[in-house]
């Protein structure tokens, strides 16, 4: 499978100060991808380094096979965006704005933009100004969608959507996902949205990229073991290294999260007498404060 | 046919919705020939990616529960052989070890246990009261 991204050491300095390290990435077509991390870790300024919106400090990125400083506008036209931060020209009316940027963009889907118009209960005669801070994001959402992107780059696209136009929000990103082969990086704090729909989670942490990986196999090798302590003993005994996310212990049992291969766990706790142990999958939300506050080598 | 997910869970969703079916099939609720929705149509109304779809159809069409129909779509193949009498025979097994691991976990006897799945077999039975609803 070729990959509609690519970062090879990936790095940016702000000042003093490195933002984004050393970032080796892979992002292949058709893969729906949550970029989550703390705030603070990278997450925008990686989006931004992808678009060529600010120069790296070093290293080297692939977006659609080209490098993003020489980007053909064809190219960029292939490429939807909504940035964390509203960028639209405040003075300019919702109708006039979405007549320009069909005028921009070869692929425009006049339909699909009439019907998110409607979706989001956009009104074409207000001036973006005038607009709530989540009409904005719409807004935004609808002038990416609209273009009709191969490559879809969200961040923080659902924050200020109420309850209903989020859910319209995932049915339009399933929607997108759908239409042949579409990739998407989602940068999110809302991971009960995100785990709907992506197929691979990376995350970042103070500029590294401490995982990237199917989400499937996350819910699949990270699992939570609660047993007596002295099992627990015993089974940290055999276990491989760097498997033990997290452990605490309360009363007589302790709870291990660990990350191996299902299998393998299995053919672990065969010593162990089974009514005593407790196996369960883990959320993305705890799947993700455990990868994080794992302390491992980096 | 309605599929009821958590994707707030530990349990990927495509094996989610691979047990839905398994289960609307066993409970009468799936019929041999019935049409599961498209990839598209299930993706957009249950908010998920497509690829998830494709990966549970995939995965029920491998154990022979579904045929997938070029260009038509999925269709519930019930009252096939689908899994080797070793493979069926293995997985039983090991749900029967969960079962009996759970039970005397809580302190079940042999009896009671024997019981529930005596009651979990009559709910199966067609007619039963306990039988969900139809699909329209």
């Amino acid at each position: 499978m070729s990959a509609a991204i690519t970062t090879r050491g990936l790095t940016k300095f702000y000042e003093e100060r490195a933002v984004v390290r050393e970032l080796d990435w892979e992002v292949p077509v058709g893969a729906a991808v949550a970029l989550l991390g703390p705030n603070g870790a990278g997450k925008s300024t990686t989006l931004k380094l992808l678009l060529g919106f600010t120069p790296a400090s070093a290293g080297d990125v692939r977006i659609l096979g080209s490098d993003p400083w020489e980007l053909a506008p064809e190219t960029r036209a292939r490429i939807g965006y909504v940035s964390e931060k509203p960028i639209l020209p405040p003075w300019i009316r919702v109708e006039r704005l979405i007549a320009f940027h069909a005028s921009l963009y070869p692929r425009w889907d006049r339909v699909l933009a009439h019907e998110l118009a409607a979706t989001f209960v956009l009104n074409g005669s207000r001036r973006v100004g005038e607009l709530s801070k989540g009409q904005n994001r719409a807004l935004m959402l609808l002038l990416a969608l609209s273009q009709r992107p191969e490559l879809l780059l969200l961040d923080e696209p659902a924050s200020g959507l109420d309850v209903a136009a989020r859910r319209a929000f995932l049915q339009l990103l399933a929607d997108y996902l759908s239409d042949g082969e579409r990739t998407l990086v989602i940068s999110s704090h809302l991971l009960t949205d995100v785990e709907r729909l992506v197929s691979h989670v990376a995350i970042l942490r103070a500029g590294r990229l401490i995982a990237h990986a199917p989400l499937d196999g996350l819910k699949e090798s990270i699992r939570q073991v609660r047993l007596p302590i002295a099992a627990a003993d015993q089974l940290r005994a055999n276990l491989p290294a760097g498997c033990v996310l997290a452990s605490a212990e309360a009363g007589r049992s302790a709870l291990l999260t660990l990350q191996l291969d299902g299998r393998a766990l299995e053919d672990l706790l065969d010593g162990v007498a089974r009514e005593q142990v407790e196996v369960a999958g883990l959320p993305l939300e705890e799947i993700y404060l455990a990868l994080v506050g794992a302390e491992r080598p980096e | 046919m309605l599929f009821r997910l958590e994707p707030h869970s530990g349990v990927p969703l495509y094996r989610q919705i691979v047990a839905e079916v398994q289960a609307a099939t066993v409970k009468g609720m799936l019929r041999d020939g019935d049409r599961l929705p498209s990839v598209r149509e299930l993706a957009r109304s249950l908010g998920i990616n497509p690829t998830t779809v494709v990966k549970a159809y995939d995965e029920l069409a491998r154990e022979r529960l579904i045929v997938l129909r070029h260009g038509l779509g999925a269709f519930v193949t019930i009252g096939r052989p689908a899994l080797s009498s070793d493979e069926r025979e293995e997985r039983v097994e090991r749900l029967a070890t969960r079962l009996a691991v759970e039970g005397r976990r809580h302190g079940y006897s042999e009896s009671r246990l024997v019981a529930i799945l005596r009651r979990a077999l009559r709910r199966l039975r067609p007619g039963s009261a306990a039988r969900e609803r139809t699909p329209s």
